[in-house]
């Protein structure tokens, strides 16, 4: 039982015999790798697929650039717009990019790190509601 | 100058009252929500809704600058606090007149008069509205004795530089006053360094009385007659019903009479309660203090008087005067409301907020419910857990019990423990059913026996 065909079937057996083992121990996932042989089985689709993940990884295609996280600047509360800095200004960690009115009381908005203004989600003059989205920092990678 | 766009600077309950009390007058409404409300019933009701910041009270309904921005920044000429809140605090009404915003309620010097405990007696002293008889300045024991005989037993002796109830003593006759004086007055010296007391009469079973008050700013000052509000648990209202049917007609007249004749000293504006002690054995009533504001139980004077009092608020606010006379003011039948919470009666009442899976509420004759609640709706854990207030009005007493009892029946709340078991018990009980309650019944005489 040692040729292509028989370790083939042994492994379709082994296969069997552990998709009833995680049925019956209500598992969810299982990844098993022994001699040659790998076997991935998940209850849910679309879970992540270590066999699959390494496949698609593969291919050696030269990465993007790399690219800092976009980090969105919202509302602190209720407030009216007095001014937003513009997109593509680089800004520093600290650097004022939004104030705020609140009665006669201006309120500073600063960036938590260095970046660039990608985006802006209001205008000079608006009334912004809490949590709504200011603009959106690209920050320096 | 009429209001023509209202903000509602509440949530819940009262907050949908006023949508609808301005709706029914075609004045615009925007309501003030914190992120835990954007989906509120109010928020949906009204024209517009308007997030002032996160859950937190403190940095949404509590921020009186994020409120009065708002308005002014959504267009709005009038702002109504509803109550708790900030409907008591000055700084509200101040910024509001800053801002050329009608702000719903009173004068914000009248807020801060009446706010101050000694401000408020005064003023109820020279309006010639009765205080419970006391004295303040208790130096010997034979003071003590003397001042006793002249309030009548029993009597309160506490410290007078202290606050709270450290080193009370109640006396009933003038051997435990002098006896009494002796301790009270060592531990007012352990806990003060001053042995001088506060002496004022004990009313050992009274009634929570208050009269509902509209003023228009322009002299005139009417009642809607009064509220009995004597099933509480720790100074928390459960049950208010109008009239007092406790109170003979004379006293009731004498209680309207002192409650107006003190709004009217100082020219009040708009809607205000006065509270006041029943003393049921010596057949007298004394001033507590005044309530700025629309109280959580002012449906009740509504039924017995057919009178919106939301809608006169904001008409008042807008300039009008009143639209009624006293004599046009008929109070008629009997009005019972059960405030309902999402609490866990069996777990010392612990508020218990979650989402509402089944909602069946009640209807019928002289059955109203003012809820904002509904089947899926929530009841987020940062706010108080009001579900909502049902109240029965009937020709009598008697038949506002039964209408409330078969609505309080028929009411399903699914989700979450309400109180609607609790109030079933109130309003089945015989003591309540023969009116035999006082402000310390439901903690003393009913939680014990369901264990609550």
């Amino acid at each position: 039982m040692t040729d292509k065909k028989d370790s083939s079937h042994a492994a379709i057996q082994d296969a069997r015999a552990l998709l009833d083992t995680m049925l019956a121990h209500d598992w969810q996932e299982l990844h098993v790798v022994s001699g040659g042989i790998e076997i991935f089985l998940a209850r849910r689709e679309g879970c992540a697929n270590p066999m699959r993940a390494r496949m698609v990884a593969a291919p050696s295609i030269a990465p993007p650039l790399p690219l800092g996280k976009e980090v969105p600047i919202k509302a602190p509360h209720v407030a009216t717009v007095v001014s937003l800095a513009q997109v593509g200004k680089a800004v520093a960690a600290g650097d004022t990019v939004v104030v705020l009115r609140v009665l006669d009381e201006e309120h500073r908005v600063v960036a938590a790190g260095a970046g660039v203004v990608e985006s802006v989600g209001a205008a000079v003059g608006d009334l912004v509601e809490f949590d709504m989205p200011l603009l959106t920092l690209r920050e320096a990678a | 100058m009429a209001i023509k766009r209202l903000f509602i600077a509440n949530r819940g309950e009262i907050a949908l009252r006023i949508v609808r009390a301005a709706q029914a007058l075609n004045v615009e409404t925007v309501v003030a929500v914190s992120a835990a409300d954007r989906d509120s019933a109010a928020a949906r009701m009204a024209d517009c809704a308007v997030v002032l910041g996160p859950p937190a009270a403190a940095k949404s309904y509590l921020d009186p600058r994020l409120v009065v921005h708002a308005a002014k920044e959504s267009g709005c000429d009038g702002l109504h606090p509803g109550y708790g809140f900030l409907s008591e605090r000055a700084i509200l009404p101040r910024l509001c007149a800053q801002n050329g915003i009608a702000f719903v309620g009173p004068e914000p010097d009248a807020i801060d008069a009446l706010g101050d405990k000694i401000q408020a007696r005064a003023m109820a002293r020279a309006a010639g509205v009765p205080l419970v008889p006391g004295c303040d300045g208790v130096a010997t024991a034979a003071d003590a004795r003397r001042e006793g005989d002249r309030i009548g037993y029993p009597v309160l002796l506490k410290a007078a530089a202290g606050g709270g109830g450290r080193g009370m003593v109640i006396a009933h006759n003038g051997d435990e006053a002098e006896a009494g004086f002796q301790r009270a007055s060592a531990e007012a010296v352990a806990a003060f360094g001053d042995g001088t007391l506060f002496m004022e009469r004990f009313v050992p079973q009274a009634r929570h009385v208050e009269v509902q008050l509209m003023g228009d700013g322009h002299g005139k000052v009417l009642h809607f007659g009064e509220r009995d509000c004597s099933v509480q648990r720790r100074y928390q209202k459960l049950v208010e019903e109008a009239p007092c049917v406790a109170m003979p007609d004379h006293l009731r007249a004498q209680l309207h009479q002192s409650a107006t004749a003190l709004a009217a000293s100082v020219n009040y504006r708009n809607a205000g309660t006065a509270e006041f002690l029943f003393d049921v054995a010596r057949q007298e009533f004394y001033f507590i203090e005044v309530n700025a504001r629309i109280q959580v139980e002012h449906p009740v004077s509504e039924m017995i008087s057919g009178f919106d009092l939301v809608q006169e608020q904001i008409r008042i606010a807008g300039g009008a005067s009143l639209s009624v006379s006293q004599e046009q003011i008929k109070l008629s039948g009997h009005a019972i409301e059960c405030r309902i919470n999402a609490e866990d009666t069996s777990r010392g009442f612990l508020p218990s907020p979650g989402r509402i899976t089944r909602w069946n509420a009640p209807s019928g004759e002289g059955i109203r419910l003012d809820s904002h609640m509904s089947e899926g709706a929530m009841i987020p854990p940062f706010y108080d857990s009001m579900v909502g207030k049902l109240i029965a009005h009937g020709k009598d007493r008697a038949e506002a019990i039964a209408r409330l009892s078969a609505a309080l029946e028929e009411f399903v709340v699914e989700g979450v423990p309400t109180t609607i078991g609790l109030h079933r018990q109130i309003v089945a009980h015989p003591d309540f059913i023969e009116n035999r309650i006082h402000t310390r019944w439901l903690e003393q005489v009913l939680l014990p026996t369901i264990g609550a």
